[in-house]
């Protein structure tokens, strides 16, 4: 079941620039979807219209089963956010940000405050005002103001950005703790590293369309990348004279990389790579990685 | 009923130690102690014998607060209260919540003309103390030996509460198509400039500048304690009743462009 659904959505905010074309997207329900793209890819965009701060061109969003268009307040109590920075009033302190949101939410979030301090880690910080906070305590008690009403789906639109190790790895805590209580989460970044060790779907933006959404594994297996048999040679052009039907992807003076079709060939190929005579030093098989898959994808544009 | 109330906490968690509000005090207490301060300075030709000294130290207080100071208050004042949710970039924040669109728009509204209508009495009161004061060392003013008349004062505050409420509402408005500070706070303060110069050669055409209004308000009597004498039946006068059609508009032209607007 898809807690956000989208399905050809368009969106610009000038006429002729458009953001995001026909993009369309499914976030399984638990899941924490990692949505991944360059900068200026359109991530942000996206989810400002999934909350429905942005009014897209054409396109549907449904969100928990309402559609964002026609939604009234039922469905934002289930839904908590961060876009990008947190808002936060320097002059007020930690604990009256959560009293301010709580007001908004109602009695249940009134009585939570205390528990959102603690789950952010912002006890001992309650009453220090935020202008003093450092960045990663006002992303955490952005992250608090997200939570105090215990939603179902939560929209992170880069919520480690400009944190410290530290910093990162107390956010991706938090996260996996509430994908524990079962909730969704929707993880915005640019950086497949900040996310690949937590995120269990992954949907990647590039120039407003997606072009990948499924697992992790998938990613990483699905041939993004052609597989290669990588060969150290005493003499690379000799051994693509004496074997002229092979696929050469790259070739340097003791290097050549080859195309295969999979695994299952590397065996005989190195046999007839042997039974030429030359010299071998070393074979490997270079499969396609999460990396190299996510850079392939986000930028291939650029490339061309 | 409920959340409107919470709506209205929610404001004022944001106003309280916030310059806005600090702002507000302090140009109440300065009137105040300069009024005071004149008083002070020339007893002899500011006394009168056998006049309620309070009906004309209280209209002085409310005239100089009416004429100078909340035209350019109330422009300073939306502007700075905006600025906190603009500095905080915090519409994004509070769009994604369950309140609306227009809950917002209304309650800050709402919470700033509390301000204003506290500003009010907070005048009126600190008048009566300063009064106090003043008579503990110039007993020739008789403040002491005659009592204010509370309703006309609070009638005078009434009329320049209403008479101000256009100029509340463009700024308002205002406010919310430029999402800053400076753009709004220099057409105000522009207006207020042109509302005067339009008020002293044109009183007629003053009328439908409501910058101006604070500047006409006692040609039409708002400001004599005879004042119900002189209208028709009527106890809102002409700039009382534009101001409040100004005010109408711009608030709901607001709240239209609000909800459609995107936030970005």
């Amino acid at each position: 079941m898809s807690v956000i659904s989208i399905s050809n959505l368009q969106f610009a905010y000038k006429r002729k620039h458009p953001i995001l074309r026909q993009l369309s997207m499914e976030v399984p329900k638990g899941s924490i979807y990692g949505f991944l793209g360059a900068n200026g890819a359109g991530k942000s965009t996206t989810i400002r219209n999934i909350l429905g701060l942005l009014k897209p061109q054409a396109g549907a969003i449904q969100v928990l089963g309402h559609e964002v268009a026609t939604a009234g307040s039922e469905l934002y109590r289930k839904v908590g956010s961060l876009i990008e920075s947190p808002s936060y009033y320097s002059h007020l302190t930690g604990e009256e940000h959560l009293r301010i949101s709580s007001h908004y939410l109602g009695r249940n979030a009134r009585k939570n405050i205390g528990g959102i301090l603690e789950k952010v880690g912002l006890v001992a910080a309650r009453h220090k005002k935020v202008g003093q906070y450092s960045t990663g305590m006002k992303q955490r008690l952005g992250l608090g103001m997200a939570l105090i009403h215990d939603p179902e789906l939560l929209l992170l639109d880069e919520p480690t950005n400009g944190l410290d190790p530290t910093g990162i790895r107390e956010i991706r805590q938090i996260i996996q703790a509430l994908q524990q209580e079962g909730k969704t989460i929707l993880l915005s970044s640019h950086l497949l590293s900040e996310v690949e060790r937590i995120v269990t779907h992954l949907g990647i933006l590039r120039d407003g369309k997606m072009v990948f959404e499924g697992s992790l594994e998938t990613l990483a297996q699905e041939g993004i990348f052609q597989p290669q048999l990588e060969v150290e040679t005493s003499d690379a052009a000799a051994l693509v004279a004496a074997l002229p039907e092979l696929k050469v992807l790259q070739q340097s003076e003791g290097r050549l990389q080859l195309a295969i079709a999979d695994r299952s060939q590397v065996p005989a190929l190195i046999r007839r790579l042997a039974a030429t005579g030359i010299d071998l030093f070393a074979c490997r098989v270079l499969t396609s990685d999460l990396e190299k898959s996510f850079l392939h994808l986000t930028e291939e544009e650029q490339r061309k | 009923m409920n959340q409107s109330f919470h709506l209205l906490l929610a404001e004022w968690t944001k106003l309280k130690r916030s310059p806005a509000l600090y702002l507000s005090g302090a140009v109440v207490l300065f009137l105040i102690a300069f009024l005071a301060f004149v008083h002070s300075m020339d007893v002899q030709s500011l006394s009168e014998l056998d006049a309620n000294p309070w009906e004309r130290y209280l209209n002085r207080g409310i005239i100089s607060y009416s004429v100078f100071v909340l035209s350019a208050f109330v422009v300073l004042f939306t502007g700075a209260v905006l600025h906190l949710e603009q500095r905080a970039n915090a519409w994004k924040y509070l769009y994604t919540l369950p309140v609306g669109r227009g809950g917002f728009y209304f309650a800050k509204l709402f919470a700033i003309l509390l301000v204003l209508f506290a500003m009010g009495l907070l005048l009126v009161g600190g008048l009566w103390l300063s009064g106090q004061w003043l008579h503990l060392f110039f007993p020739e003013f008789e403040l002491n030996f005659y009592r204010p008349h509370w309703r006309d004062a609070f009638e005078m505050m009434a009329h320049s509460f209403l008479a101000i409420l256009g100029v509340l509402g463009i700024q308002y408005f205002l406010g919310h198509v430029f999402r800053q500070f400076i753009a709004p706070m220099a057409i105000g303060t522009i207006s207020i400039l042109l509302g005067f110069i339009v008020a002293v050669g044109d009183k007629k055409m003053a009328l439908f500048v409501p910058y101006a209004y604070s500047a006409i308000v006692q040609d039409y009597q708002m400001f004599r304690f005879t004042h119900r004498q002189e209208f028709d039946g009527w106890w809102l006068n002409n700039i009382e009743c534009y101001s409040l059609g100004v005010f109408l508009f711009f608030v709901l032209l607001g709240h239209w462009y609000e909800r459609r607007r995107n936030v970005h």
